[in-house]
């Protein structure tokens, strides 16, 4: 099993906002999937999780909704806000300039 | 986060709260299943489910301080705890909550009060509506001949309008009477107000023209009171002080402009143009039109006026003429000096300073005590946002139910004082009712800083740095230092107590209401005989014989024992300043001010007052140039220091500015009454009484009563009055009425003044009781150390209060210095002559609360094992 890597700082709002773009979900459902998509290297636990959401839910960048799930239980599942998919716009957009600017630099031999 | 939504915020966070709680568990049984499928148990699988989640507790703690400004309803079960600590702590909450109840109770009065000075009448554009005076010293000097001079040509105020108030009994033809406010104004004081008649018409210029059918409009309560509403009011016949006037028009309700009246009749200032010299005082107002302010009116006006100053023989040189907001002539705020203003405004804030003082040392000491259960719940995760917050929260439920009390008491005191006769007729009309909304907003407002006072700043400190020193010494003593602050603060403390509150009991105990009253007053009744307003005066020969003959046929009355007269009624003479022919010592009296009546040679044996000494007043004594006259026992007591009066003798100032002019004659002391009224401390106002063998004009009675009510002869003293022809028989009081009322007034204001002076006294005897049971406690492991090294309990105990004492004493001290310079510059009126007794038990309250909450911690401390106090340190 691969180590988990720690996310770089100001990056789980990116990757959760992207992934609820993606498809609205649960809490739960969401760090299953951080863990599939990145093949166990993220490994985000609930103590990060939840108050990240929270966070993203007061600035109005998410809303969260008690649905039922397939399995008939309650669940609250959340997705992107208007002002949610414009904040991801600019932050993808942002850190691609970033990841470029240091991909470039690593690449220099 | 807009206000709205914080409004909503504790509703909206308990469901956040609870939707978290839900989410986690869900989270958690979601983690289960899925191990379970993996082949887990289920406890298993349940354990590592939970490993995987982490601390929920500590999750939830972290999940709450993301919710940021949502902290109010998101820390539901803390303010349920606040609640829990509320109730636990009953002594602190009752003391500390009450007494800022009264705190917020006086800031509220302060706030209302400055409130109502800036307060605008609430008619279209009020704001702009002005008052126009020309101002001798604090006196209004404008009268109608200014205004005839002003208008038409002023060209700064819109709708220049004049009004004058007097009182009047307002009679229908069909048995409805009441004595109501009545208002004599210009039609454009109508049309400046723009407020609409309910039905009919308002006055109107046609109404003020001489020999125009004298007509009255009237407020809504008139109507219903004196008409029970009726629709076809219009055309009916009011009788004013006995002069009908046709009813024209009804005024909505609410509305009693200009000050607070219910019935408005035409300003006739015909008068003024026939005797420009006539003083007919009278109140001049108007609008600011838009873009002019009161300066340009200010010099418009001065220059019109002084163009008309040569038609007008007063001397206006003096006069001052100012142009100032509608609402200041009426409150007659330039009666009072401003340093008696701020001297009040300063007592307030030092009393509000004092409570939040008390409050924050008690809770400060409580929260000292809970530096245990402040360490455990960190080590358990709470931030130190949260601790605060959590403290902050408790000490706001303790002031938002003081806010609540203090709202309460405020609205109380409101109405008793608006319901006092003499403020209401003096009291705009708009300051009525209820306290004005803002202050319910205002004593919130206070309540959170008091909140913040009282529960912050002692969490602040108490969750400050030495929490880790505390950590590891949890379980001993309590780990907060007192600083030098709180040394200072009790000295201060006990200082303002021992200074100020004496004085202020000193004042309340020596004005204290119950006076005696020195004749039977519930067996007098006393009222007024007044020609008719704008009748013809009667002639001076006729008026003695029809007095005369209204004396004689009250006599004859059933149940009369005996009438007489005065020139005022019993202790209501006018003021005058008095000249002693051999002043014994000047310093003792500084401004020798009577109140002096002109009286019927029999009035004493009327109203029963006793003679002390020398002779009664004779018919002899009321002829042309007779000197005889009498003065009450306080006369003597201040003025001739309690010596002979007989045969001495003293002259008065005749006019209203207390000159004495150098002709006025002197008085020869013939008979020494007793006062009428003597308080418990507070001094009566000296009186003299000159014979007259004719009451003047108008004329007031008394009238004695045997085996009757007073009050059931007011109808027939009425008629005959009216029957007689010598006017109105108006005020028609039984004494004791008139008595209980000034009683009632000063009652209300030495109630006041107790109560707060009172919980002030308590709130700082427990404040000083808190920090010295604070003080003492924290000296627990010095005393157990001390006990090991050999210290005697004598030795122990000494050492203990010889510090609790130095504070107090300290304090006392200054206290007293402070008391004793307050004495001095109020010239002993303060304190009354009880200085010593008075500064003596505050002192003893302070140092006997000081030196009981030292002795429980201190006994502890003795009874601790030295074993145990070295374990601990």
């Amino acid at each position: 099993m691969t180590p988990n890597t720690p996310l770089l700082p100001g990056t789980l709002e990116l990757v959760v906002l992207q992934l609820l773009r993606a498809e609205p979900t649960n809490g739960y459902d969401l760090s299953l999937r951080i863990q599939a998509i990145t093949k166990d290297v993220l490994n985000v636990n609930a103590g990060s999780l939840y108050p990240a959401l929270y966070r993203l839910e007061e600035r109005g960048l998410i809303k969260g909704r008690w649905e039922e799930t397939e399995s008939g239980r309650r669940a609250k599942a959340y997705s992107v806000t208007k002002a949610g998919r414009k904040h991801l716009a600019d932050e993808r957009e942002s850190w691609e300039r970033f990841a470029g600017a240091l991909r470039a630099i690593l690449s220099v031999t | 986060m807009s206000f709205l939504r914080w409004l909503r915020s504790p509703f909206l966070d308990r469901r956040l709260e609870r939707d978290m709680r839900e989410e986690m568990s869900r989270h958690l049984e979601l983690a289960t299943e899925r191990l379970i499928a993996r082949g887990l148990s289920p406890a298993e699988a349940r354990r590592a489910a939970l490993r995987e989640f982490g601390n929920v507790h500590y999750l939830q703690e972290k999940a709450r301080d993301v919710r940021g400004a949502r902290w109010l309803g998101a820390l539901s079960p803390d303010a349920t705890l606040a609640l829990r600590m509320l109730v636990k702590n009953p002594l602190l909450s009752l003391v500390g909550g009450f007494g800022m109840a009264v705190a917020i109770c006086i800031a509220i009065g302060f706030f209302t009060w400055m409130s109502f000075y800036y307060s605008d009448p609430p008619i279209e554009d009020g704001d702009r509506v002005v008052t126009v005076e020309y101002i001798d010293g604090d006196v209004s000097e404008t009268t109608l001949f200014d205004y005839l001079s002003w208008k038409g040509q002023v060209r700064s105020l819109e709708e220049l309008a004049a009004y004058r108030r007097s009182r009047v009994v307002a009679e229908t033809g069909h048995g409805g009477s009441l004595s109501a406010n009545v208002v004599e104004m210009t039609a454009s004081g109508f049309r400046l107000a723009r407020v609409p008649p309910l039905l009919g018409r308002p006055l109107l210029d046609g109404d003020e023209v001489e020999g125009a059918a004298p007509v009255v409009v009237i407020g809504f309560d008139e109507w219903q009171q004196l008409f029970g509403g009726d629709p076809d009011v219009l055309g009916e016949e009011l009788l004013l002080d006995g002069k009908a006037h046709n009813v024209v028009g009804v005024m909505p309700g609410g509305f009693r402009f200009p000050s607070n009246h219910g019935l408005w009749r035409a300003l006739g200032t015909d008068v003024a143009i026939q005797f420009p010299d006539y003083e007919q005082l009278a109140f001049v107002f108007g609008r600011l039109p838009p873009g002019v302010d009161a300066e340009a009116a200010e010099a418009e006006l001065a220059a019109i006026g002084k163009r008309a100053a040569a038609a007008d023989p007063r001397n206006r040189q003096r006069f001052r003429l100012v142009v100032v907001p509608f609402i200041r002539h009426l409150l007659d705020v330039q009666q009072y000096p401003p340093w008696l203003i701020w001297l009040a405004q300063l007592f307030g804030a030092m009393i509000l300073g004092l409570v939040a003082v008390n409050v924050a040392v008690l809770v400060y000491a409580r929260t000292a005590l809970r530096t245990g259960e402040i360490t455990v719940r960190t080590a358990l995760g709470a931030t130190r946002g949260r601790i605060v917050s959590q403290l902050f929260l408790e000490a706001l439920a303790l002031s938002l139910a003081a806010a609540a009390l203090g709202l309460l008491m405020a609205e109380i005191g409101f109405r008793q004082m608006t319901s006092l006769v003499d403020l209401q007729a003096a009291l705009p009309y708009w300051l009525f009712g209820r306290l004005p909304a803002e202050t319910v907003l205002y004593a919130v407002g206070l309540a959170a800083l008091a909140a913040f006072i009282v529960g912050v700043l002692p969490a602040l400190q108490a969750t400050g740095r030495h929490l880790q020193s505390t950590l590891r010494h949890l379980g001993g003593g309590t780990g907060l230092r007192m600083g030098k602050t709180w040394t200072i603060l009790i000295c201060v403390q006990v200082a303002v107590a021992v200074g100020v509150l004496p004085s202020v009991l000193g004042v309340a105990w020596n004005y204290a209401p119950a006076p005696a009253v020195n004749f039977p007053a519930s067996e007098i009744l006393s009222f007024r005989a007044q020609p008719s307003a704008g009748g013809s005066p009667t002639p001076d020969s006729d008026y003695g014989s029809l007095q005369s003959e209204l004396l004689r046929r009250v006599e004859a009355l059933p149940g009369v024992a005996g009438v007489s007269f005065a020139s005022s009624a019993p202790m209501r003479g006018r003021a005058a300043r008095v000249e002693l022919d051999v002043v014994e010592d000047a310093s003792e009296v500084a401004t020798p001010v009577v109140a002096t009546h002109a009286v019927d040679p029999e009035y004493f044996d009327v109203l029963g007052v006793p003679l002390l000494a020398g002779r009664e007043l004779r018919a002899s004594d009321a002829a042309e140039g007779a000197t005889a006259a009498i003065v009450s026992r306080s006369f003597v007591d201040q003025f001739l220091g309690g010596g002979s009066a007989l045969g001495r003798r003293f002259r008065e100032s005749t006019d209203a500015r207390g000159e004495i002019a150098a002709d006025a004659p002197w008085f020869e002391i013939v008979g020494v009454v007793e006062d009428m009224l003597t308080f418990r401390r507070g001094r009566p106002m000296p009186a003299t009484f000159h014979a007259t063998a004719q009451g003047p004009e108008p004329m007031s009675l008394v009238a004695r009563t045997q085996g009757i009510e007073p009050a059931s002869l007011a109808a027939p003293l009425r008629a005959l009055v009216d029957e007689i022809g010598l006017g109105r028989g108006l005020n028609v009081t039984p004494m004791d009425v008139l008595y209980r009322r000034d009683r009632g007034e000063l009652g209300f204001l030495v109630v006041m003044v107790g109560v707060i002076t009172l919980s002030v006294l308590l709130l700082s005897a427990a404040g000083i009781s808190a920090m010295m049971s604070f003080a003492v406690t924290r000296q627990q492991r010095e005393i157990g150390v001390r006990t090991a090294l050999g210290a005697t309990r004598g030795q122990l105990i000494a050492s203990v209060f010889r510090r609790s004492l130095r504070q107090l004493a300290a304090g006392a001290l200054v206290g007293a210095g402070v008391a004793a310079l307050l004495d001095q510059v109020t010239g002993g009126a303060m304190l009354g002559g009880q200085a010593v007794p008075l500064m003596a038990v505050v002192a003893s309250i302070m140092l006997a609360s000081g030196t009981l909450a030292s002795l429980a911690p201190a006994r502890r401390a003795l009874r601790l094992q030295p074993m145990d106090a070295l374990r601990e340190e």
